[in-house]
């Protein structure tokens, strides 16, 4: 179990140091940041010293530490790790060695309730928020009204929805569901493509008064089979059911009726909740396709021409573009010529940096570059590794993996009408072409 | 360079400062290394696009590259901008270039030939300060070539009468640097009349730089400058007496102590002056210095510091001349003050000192006994630094009056004492106990002392020497045996204690025998119950003194025969031959066993090996020339060479000792021990072969009468490394197989050097004029890989070897290779050899070879017609050029098989038809490498008797080295 949590900075000055379990000291500390931040081999987010291991991740210039001496489960740590961001971000905006200490009281008590003996609590920022509040003060003139409602926290933090409390009233009923997708690439000089995946997550924002049932519907292939089979007249239309690989839910979600027939049904939380994570890695629509040809001519000289061709119907636009064309690190003169945005020699980047701000649908561009290098003094230099081009972009209303949502039923007692929307985007994440 | 110089502008750079306050405001490395990158994309594009960028601009751009390379970045442009700024008119520019280069490039740099001419112009510039940036350079990155070049035109520099002071002492520390680097470069024949002139120089920025170029000079070679001796007095008196000194060289009160100090130093290297006049003058000089520090108060750490580094040099310089004695008491009296004040450094040094002062002559060390409380308490200083010293100063102030004191404070503080210091501390007292023992019994006392307090420390060396000391001395053996047994009764004894009281009551237990309380048997007991948690070494040396027992006590014979029994399938190969050979050596002939068995003869009385243990130890925190006080009088090479010399000894010491009841030690137990062997099982006779085989092998014995059988059995040579310790008849089969495998490998040019269930080790060589390649091939043949792997070679005189690295780890079933160059530079008797060790899973192993180099493989072909070769043949006669060798050969004589072996294996030329008798062989080769570079021609001659199957080898050559190594080689590979 986590024996501590420690918050650094990036220098390695403990901010923040919580011990759960008397089997470590605070001195360890130290002994992460001579043996981790202080050292220059390539970091990994466990390391063992001695027979303590550190799992650790680096957020806005913060480390945020979990300490063990057990055969700790990995994931859980970091599970909690990122949860703790999310926390944090949630009370005070952002996260950063000023908010940290600011609010160091506000942190020592959240770190109280979320751990407990180093075993995860409460991870849920909206039951969290219920009790550990940022006004000072609040709980100092505790009438009798306010108690009640204390002790009601506890019944509600402990039974079976602890997500959500029963008395939520909204005037306006709505609902919004963001579909959120990121496609990772990896494509060889010839255009093979080598990896190519999706990661994509359904963010809800439920604005819904009292214990609301939902049921989701999107277009899982298995789904869709076991609905062709029990109702063939109905699934004439929808035969394009996508493969999703690997899929997680939010703890509102019933797994157990899941497990049974496929069904998603929940109660959500108030506010905002990721609904559910998933990865599909065939069938994938890559956005854009990138056609790059870069010629070394002797020692000084380098020319590329790089053509980027959008993959989605021209009704639809990707915005914010942004491609990476790396360039040897003795570079000296870049001449660039392009046909829409803006290109630049970005030395900082090591590469050429063009910018499309919007890219229309089913089109071309390219970009041509000459690149004068200096010649080194030493001769026996490696060659250049040629990295790869990288791609950054965002397009509305596309999903790479061909998801969509079906339908959300909601049954309240009340039996309102919700108003829903339903939004898609697909981002890059690693979308990269050797060249 | 305190004048103000018209060419230096006062510009400042702007972007240059920005970029600096840019990178040190840089929030976090990130940051920096950005803004680095981005400053080096800048400043690629400026030097590639403008092609016409003006002086100013460069010299920027060069700054800001310089300080990017000295913050850590690599730079791998800009170097030929640097070269360029060299070449500018202006100072400024001129300046920077300079700097950059002496800062980016270094001796050895490809770009270095292109700026020799840079330098060149420039110290020909009438141009003081183009000239001192020239030689500046040439003092960071002056290397061999630059040496060559330029070194007239230094040197006419620093004599030059119209150089001034400032280009003078650059031109100075820029020989010595080129002397560093080529050491022996400056000659004194050559330069030491005009080196010794400009010490008439009245500027002491030059007289400094100087003294530093002559010291180093005199440390490598006294000899030949010390004509600079007067002129050095002369200063010094200048100084100290008469007070002429510029202002500006006075550091805190202390008149220009740095030239002083090298003045002394200097003087150090040379004997006292012959000259009474001269050493007068120098004792006054000391006088003056020690007056003068009398007189001075003590002011701040800085004045302190200066004062007494000059003290220290002349002290140094006292000690050196050893002369005076008012002087020397003073000297005594200060150090006495030295070693008590608070300051760490200067205890450091006094104790230093003392210790050098108390080695210097009786009165010297009567001198500073009064101090010998003060010393002691040193040994409980913080600082183990100090604590060193103590101890030193402590061994070197030892005498017979003190020495039981001393010794007796060193025990009670041994116990206390620092693991870093206790090895050094067990060597001093049982040296000192050895040297100033006014009776055995005491000395018998200290060690065992040592032995129970710090066991771990006690090297073999020590035990060995009271080993021998209680064997060569009568009167101490029986009080030498009760004192052991009674320290053998405590539970848990050291397993050196182990060692010496198996030996000790082995050789002497009959002499306590007959208390009750020390009964043989009891003896056996105690003994044996240490026996199980005993090294295989000491159960070897255990079983030894069990034999002894048995011919000592027959009542013994019983337990120790169950012992024997127990062992006589023992893993170990060592014990198990000493149990099987004992049991019957015990059970067989009781003639026998008593002869074999007698008591050991005293030991030869060598020089004590642990004295030299110290001399290595001792001072070696100095620079050796200097330290001693003396270095004159030793100069360094004798110093080196008696470390070899040492190492031998003990070799031979822990080979005669390690088997002290050794069957091998003089002439008479040996046939008795040929004898042993007929009686073992067959295996134990092929044992005979080998050594008999090794003494063919071994280029000393065979100088011996072959055959006689009177040779004795001790290990053939101190470095032969199939020599192992088990030289008593303990010689493995794989031993054997070695010296088969060196024996073939000699005559071919591949094939398997070493082969066991482990690890094989395969050979090919080529030879190429002087030149030769080895190709070593390590194979792991077990089912485990080998790590730590690691192989030494060892050179030997005539012939280096340079080996390239290799992987640490062999695979199971892999197999690694390594490639060793070598070249042949003069004639050499020994074989190279090799070590190698790595550690498989149980344990540790070490593997010595001999490496098939031999001198026939650079031999030569020399063709010969019969008249050339009787004419050269008679030129040579008388030994040792000529030897002449009768032996007889294992095998029927076989002129063909001679032939073979001679031309195809030895590279050796067989004339034929020169000897009109088929049954005589004549032959010749060339050694191209004699030691005068000459190549050396050999001539040989083989008749054989097939009859009487004997054979007669003569050989003449120019060299009696080659000679006697022919020979061997020859008798070895033909018989």
């Amino acid at each position: 179990m986590i024996s501590a949590l420690f918050l650094m900075n990036g220098k390695g000055e403990v901010l923040i140091s919580r011990i759960y379990r008397d089997d470590i000291s605070r001195g360890v500390a130290n002994a992460f940041r001579l043996e981790v931040i202080g050292s220059k081999e390539t970091r990994s987010p466990v390391k063992l010293i001695g027979s303590t291991s550190f799992m650790y991740i680096k957020v806005g210039g913060i480390y945020i530490v979990g300490v063990s001496r057990q055969n700790v489960n990995a994931c859980m740590v970091f599970e909690v790790l990122h949860q703790l961001v999310d926390i944090f971000k949630s009370y005070f905006d952002t996260l950063d060695e000023d908010a940290i200490k600011n609010n160091f009281v506000l942190v020592y008590e959240l770190l109280d309730e979320i751990l407990d003996f180093g075993y995860p609590q409460n991870c849920s920022t909206d039951v969290l928020k219920l009790y550990i509040t940022q006004g000072q003060g609040k709980l100092k003139s505790l009438d009798k009204l306010k108690q009640d409602k204390i002790s009601k926290i506890t019944i509600q933090a402990t039974g079976t929805t602890p997500w959500r409390t029963p008395d939520i009233k909204h005037k306006k009923n709505e609902l919004y569901i963001d579909v959120i997708e990121s496609v990772n690439l990896l494509m060889s000089a010839e255009g093979n493509i080598l990896r190519a995946d999706v990661s994509g997550q359904v963010m809800m924002k439920c604005y819904l008064s009292g214990m609301p049932e939902c049921k989701f519907g999107m277009n899982d292939k298995i789904i869709m089979d076991k609905e062709k089979g029990s109702v063939p007249a109905r699934s004439q239309r929808r035969t394009n059911g996508i493969e999703i690989d690997d899929i997680t839910f939010h703890q509102c979600v019933r797994l157990g009726k899941f497990d049974t027939d496929r069904t998603i049904s929940f109660i959500p939380p108030d506010g905002e909740f990721e609904l559910m994570r998933y990865r599909t890695t065939e069938h994938i629509n890559l956005p854009f396709k990138v056609i790059p040809i870069v010629r070394e001519m002797g020692r000084t000289r380098l020319e590329c021409s790089v053509t980027v061709k959008s993959n989605f119907s021209s009704k639809m636009f990707g915005s914010n573009v942004k491609i990476i064309i790396p360039t040897p690190k003795n570079t000296a003169v870049c001449k660039i010529v392009v046909a829409a945005g803006k290109a630049k020699y970005m030395p900082e980047q090591d590469g050429i940096i063009w910018r499309i701000k919007r890219f229309p649908g089913d089109t071309e561009f390219t970009l041509r570059a000459e690149v004068e290098l200096m010649a080194s003094v030493n001769l026996d230099k490696k060659t250049w590794s040629r990295p790869p081009i990288s791609m950054e972009f965002q397009v509305t209303m596309f999903t790479a993996s061909g998801f969509h949502v079906r339908f959300l039923k909601v049954v309240e007692k009340s039996n309102y009408t919700p108003i829903k929307w339903v939004r898609y985007l697909t981002k890059a994440g690693t979308y990269q072409n050797r060249i | 360079m305190s004048t103000p110089n018209p060419n230096i502008a006062k510009t400042s750079m702007r972007g240059l400062t920005n970029f600096i306050s840019d990178l040190r405001n840089a929030p976090s490395k990130e940051n920096e290394e950005k803004r680095v990158t981005k400053e080096m994309a800048h400043i690629r594009k400026e030097f590639k696009e403008n092609k016409n960028i003006d002086g100013y601009a460069r010299r920027k751009y060069v700054c800001k590259l310089i300080y990017m390379y000295m913050l850590g970045y690599e730079l791998d442009f800009g170097h030929m901008e640097a070269v360029t700024l060299l070449s500018s008119t202006k100072f400024s520019e001129k300046q920077i270039g300079y700097i950059s280069i002496a800062i980016l490039l270094h001796e050895q740099h490809e770009m270095l030939p292109l700026i020799i001419n840079s330098f060149k112009e420039d110290l020909l510039a009438r141009n003081d300060y183009f000239q001192s940036l020239a030689l500046a350079a040439i003092c960071n990155i002056g290397g061999k070539e630059v040496a060559e070049f330029l070194s007239p035109l230094i040197q006419k520099l620093l004599i030059a009468n119209t150089s001034s002071p400032m280009v003078k002492k650059r031109a100075a520390l820029a020989i010595l640097r080129m002397n560093r680097k080529n050491i022996g470069f400056v000659t004194p024949d050559q330069w030491v009349e005009r080196l010794v002139s400009v010490l008439d120089d009245s500027d002491f920025g030059v007289l400094n730089s100087l003294m530093s170029l002559l010291i180093e000079l005199a440390s490598e070679n006294p000899i030949g400058w010390e004509s600079a001796i007067p002129k050095v007095i002369q200063l010094l008196k200048k100084i100290a007496i008469n007070k002429e000194f510029p202002k500006e060289y006075t550091y805190y009160h202390i008149a220009c102590p740095w030239l002083q100090v090298k003045l002394l130093k200097f003087l150090r290297y040379f004997p006292p002056p012959e000259d009474s006049q001269g050493g007068q003058v120098l004792n006054e000089i000391l006088n003056a210095i020690f007056s003068q520090s009398e007189s001075a108060k003590a002011g701040t750490v800085n004045h302190k510091n200066s004062l007494n580094a000059v003290l220290f040099e002349a002290i140094n310089l006292i000690i050196h001349l050893d002369s005076d004695p008012t002087l020397l008491k003073q000297t005594s009296s200060l150090l006495g003050r030295f070693i008590t004040v608070k300051e760490t450094n200067i205890r450091y040094l006094g104790l230093a000192t003392m210790s050098h002062f108390a080695n210097l002559s009786n009165e010297t060390s009567i001198m500073i006994k009064k101090y010998q409380d003060t010393v002691l308490l040193s040994l409980k200083d913080a600082d183990i630094s100090i604590r060193r010293r103590a101890l030193d100063l402590l061994y070197g102030m030892c005498d017979k009056n003190t020495c039981k004191h001393i010794v007796a404070e060193l025990l009670s503080y041994l116990q206390t004492a620092d693991y870093a210091i206790r090895e050094e501390l067990v060597i001093k007292i049982a040296n000192l106990a050895e040297k100033f023992a006014s009776n055995y019994s005491w000395y018998v006392d200290v060690i065992l002392q040592l032995i129970t307090t710090a066991g771990d420390f006690v090297s073999d060396d020590i035990w060995f020497r009271v080993v021998k000391i209680v064997t060569n001395h009568e009167d101490i053996q029986a009080y030498a045996a009760s004192t052991v047994f009674t320290a053998l009764q405590s539970r848990n004894c050291h397993e050196t204690l182990i060692k010496v009281g198996g030996y000790i009551l082995g050789e002497f237990g009959h002499l306590i025998a007959d208390s009750p309380q020390s009964s043989p048997l009891i003896q056996f007991n105690i003994l044996h119950s240490k026996y199980g948690t005993c090294s295989p070494s000491t159960k070897a040396l255990l079983l030894s003194t069990y034999a002894k027992f048995v011919n000592l006590f027959p009542e013994l014979t019983q337990p120790t025969q169950e012992v024997f029994k127990q062992h006589s399938n023992y893993i170990d190969a060592e014990i198990q031959q000493r149990a099987c050979e004992y049991l019957n050596l015990t059970s067989l002939n009781e003639d026998l066993m008593q002869t074999v068995l007698d008591v050991i003869p005293a030991f030869s009385e060598k020089d004590n090996s642990n004295n030299n243990n110290i001399n290595s130890s001792n001072g070696n925190s100095q620079d050796p020339r200097v330290s001693s006080g003396s270095g004159y009088h030793t100069p360094p090479p004798q110093q080196q060479y008696q470390q070899p010399v040492q190492q031998q000894q003990s070799n031979n010491n822990l080979q005669d000792l390690l088997d002290p009841f050794g069957l091998g030690l003089g002439g008479s137990p040996q046939p008795a021990q040929q004898q042993v062997a007929q009686y073992q099982q067959p295996q134990q006779q092929i044992v005979m072969q080998p050594q008999q085989i090794q003494q063919q092998q071994s280029p000393q014995e065979v100088q011996s009468p072959f055959g006689s059988g009177t040779h004795n059995f001790s290990p053939s040579s101190p470095n032969g490394p199939s020599s192992p310790i088990n030289s008593g008849g303990a010689i493995d089969p794989l031993q054997l197989k070695i010296l088969i495998s060196f024996k073939r490998l000699c005559l071919a040019s591949e094939g398997v050097l070493y082969e066991d269930n482990m690890l094989q080790v395969g050979l090919k060589s080529e030879y190429q004029g002087s030149q030769g390649r080895l190709m070593l091939y390590y194979g792991n043949s077990s089912a485990f890989p080998l790590t730590n792997f690691n192989v030494t070679f060892n050179s030997v005189s005539g012939v280096q070897l340079q080996p390239q690295s290799i992987a640490p780890v062999i695979q199971p079933k892999a197999q690694i290779q390594q490639p060793v160059t070598f070249s042949c530079t003069s004639e050499f008797t020994e074989t190279p050899t090799v070590v190698i060790n790595f550690l498989t899973p149980g344990k540790p192993i070490t593997i010595h070879l001999k490496l098939p180099i031999i001198m026939s493989k650079f031999f030569d072909p020399l063709k010969l017609n019969s008249g050339d070769f009787f004419a050269k043949w008679k030129t040579i006669s008388g030994k040792p050029l000529e030897i002449q060798e009768v032996f007889k050969p294992t095998k029927p004589v076989d002129i063909n098989q001679f032939t073979k072996v001679l031309s195809d294996g030895l590279n050796i030329t067989v004339l034929k038809g020169v000897d009109p008798n088929p049954n005589n062989i004549v032959a010749a080769c060339l050694y191209p490498f004699g030691s005068n570079g000459q190549p050396i021609q050999c001539y040989i001659r083989i008749e054989s008797n097939p009859q009487a199957n004997m054979c007669r080898v003569t050989i003449r050559t120019q060299s009696a080295v080659l000679t006697n190594t022919l020979k061997s080689l020859l008798i070895a590979h033909l018989q």
